[in-house]
């Protein structure tokens, strides 16, 4: 009995000893309307627990890359994005900050919306990292990136966009869409594979994206094809739609290709 | 019988005071363990910005915080056995709870000395060597499987997303695999050196 209490409390111990820092980070979204002239004022707040009991947190603003798997990426504008950047009137304070056990640290980002702002969103992403944990061959450290989607109210709103890449086979479809509109929004988007004839021998659905599609970004649909048969030789049309989240059909295109 | 019964009521009284025994000897250590576990994530009540003490700051302009992700990573590995000749894998599990769709991306942030691939360094400092480092001539590859994970490796060399949802999850374990393909061709590491990397996990709420 003692000898198994031993080794459950040492289980115990070791589990918290392995078990890594965690990090909390509360405001990590800011997706609101906002006019000309309005004052922005919004803090995000990183707290820590685990094995690290202290560490500095370094922070800035940056300009909002998306990935094709829909991942941000913090990087320069680029020209095509700076007609729809926050990055030039948002300032976040301070650049480092201690956060400890029990004493989180508070980034505060500020900025006014110009009144020549135009329509539409404006987009900008804040980072938030930390130094590696441990000193092992595979060091781990941790961050996060919190998306700034800011709509300009009483402004044209264009969420458009259109398919720029079509890639076909007899297992699936490759879908590379681009948001063409000045405004963020989140699409799906079905296939369906049909012989000579036209008779649809299958079909497939990518889900709603589960982030938005920021203006001049664009998104990787890969939709796979489970015919009921294998395919018979002969040449077979792809059909491939992209829809917005209220329904609209934003764009289709179709292609051929032999089996 | 009824010895029978008083040697298991003397058993049974002599085995609660040795539990007695073991929880004033450990009891103190895991409560306060428990404490801390339970305690780590709190928020305090407030504080100025940039400085520890916790809390919200009052900005009373209609600024509610929103989107709250934590994320625990894999810990550290201390010894990577690097075997030539074959892809060297080790496994860890990451840790997410978000309150809204969430992604993790794996990235090096170090673009000027690992740029994805792990870089010798001296094993007594920690440091890379300064001096045109020996690199392993592969990427090193991450994946995350599980439910959320999408199962793909992704390589350090760009970096890219693991795991993702389109909903709210709470202590979600996802399993993580670092992979290094290492070749006959790899330099193999002088005395007090070895080859090291640092993986950053960012999260992100949608």
């Amino acid at each position: 009995m003692r000898s198994k209490f031993v080794i459950f409390a040492f289980c115990m111990l070791l589990g918290f000893s392995m078990t890594g820092s965690a990090l909390t980070f509360t405001g990590a979204l800011i997706e609101r309307e906002v006019s000309p002239g309005d004052v922005i004022s919004h803090q995000i707040t990183l707290s820590l627990s685990g094995n690290e009991t202290s560490m500095e947190a370094v922070g800035g603003v940056y300009g909002y890359g998306m990935g094709l798997d829909g991942a941000r990426i913090h990087r320069e504008d680029t020209e095509e994005m700076k007609p729809y950047s926050a990055v030039g009137f948002l300032k976040l304070t301070p650049e480092r900050a201690q956060v400890e056990e029990g004493a989180p640290a508070v980034f505060l980002l500020e900025g006014r919306v110009p009144e020549d702002v135009g329509s539409g969103g404006r987009y900008a992403l804040v980072e938030i990292h930390t130094p590696p944990q441990g000193e092992g061959q595979v060091g781990i450290a941790l961050a996060t990136i919190a998306p700034i989607r800011l709509t300009i109210a009483g402004t044209d709103l264009v969420e458009s966009g259109e398919i720029s890449s079509l890639n076909v086979s007899a297992d699936g479809v490759s879908v590379i869409f681009k948001n063409t509109g000045n405004h963020h929004f989140k699409a799906s988007a079905e296939a369906a594979l049909m012989d000579a004839e036209d008779e649809v021998v299958a079909t497939s659905e990518a889900p709603l994206m589960y982030t938005s599609l920021v203006p001049t970004a664009s998104w990787l649909f890969d939709m796979a094809f489970e015919a009921e048969e294998e395919l018979a030789p002969g040449t077979y049309t792809v059909e491939v739609s992209v829809i917005h989240e209220d329904g609209t059909v934003l764009d289709t295109e179709e292609t051929t290709f032999e089996v | 019988m009824g010895e029978w019964k008083s040697w298991r009521m003397r058993r049974l009284c002599e085995e609660m005071r040795i539990m007695a025994d073991e929880m004033k000897r450990w009891g103190g250590l895991l409560a306060l363990a428990l404490l801390a576990f339970l305690a780590g994530p709190a928020l305090g009540d407030e504080a100025a910005v940039g400085e520890g003490g916790g809390g919200y700051l009052p900005l009373g302009d209609g600024w509610e915080p929103s989107g709250t992700i934590t994320i625990m990573a894999p810990t550290d590995i201390a010894d990577f056995a690097l075997v030539p000749g074959q892809n060297n894998v080790e496994e860890g599990t990451l840790t997410v709870t978000a309150d809204a769709a969430w992604s993790v991306s794996v990235s090096d942030e170090d673009d000027e000395t690992t740029g994805g691939k792990m870089t010798e360094y001296d094993t007594q400092t920690g440091n890379y060597i300064a001096d045109s480092p020996d690199q392993l001539e592969a990427f090193m590859l991450v994946k995350a499987t599980g439910t959320y994970g999408s199962g793909t490796n992704v390589s350090l060399e760009d970096g890219g997303q693991i795991a993702s949802s389109s909903s709210a999850v709470t202590d979600e374990e996802i399993p993580i695999t670092f992979t290094q393909p290492v070749s006959w061709s790899d330099d193999v590491s002088a005395a007090n050196r070895g080859y090291k990397i640092v993986i950053t996990f960012t999260g992100s709420v949608a």
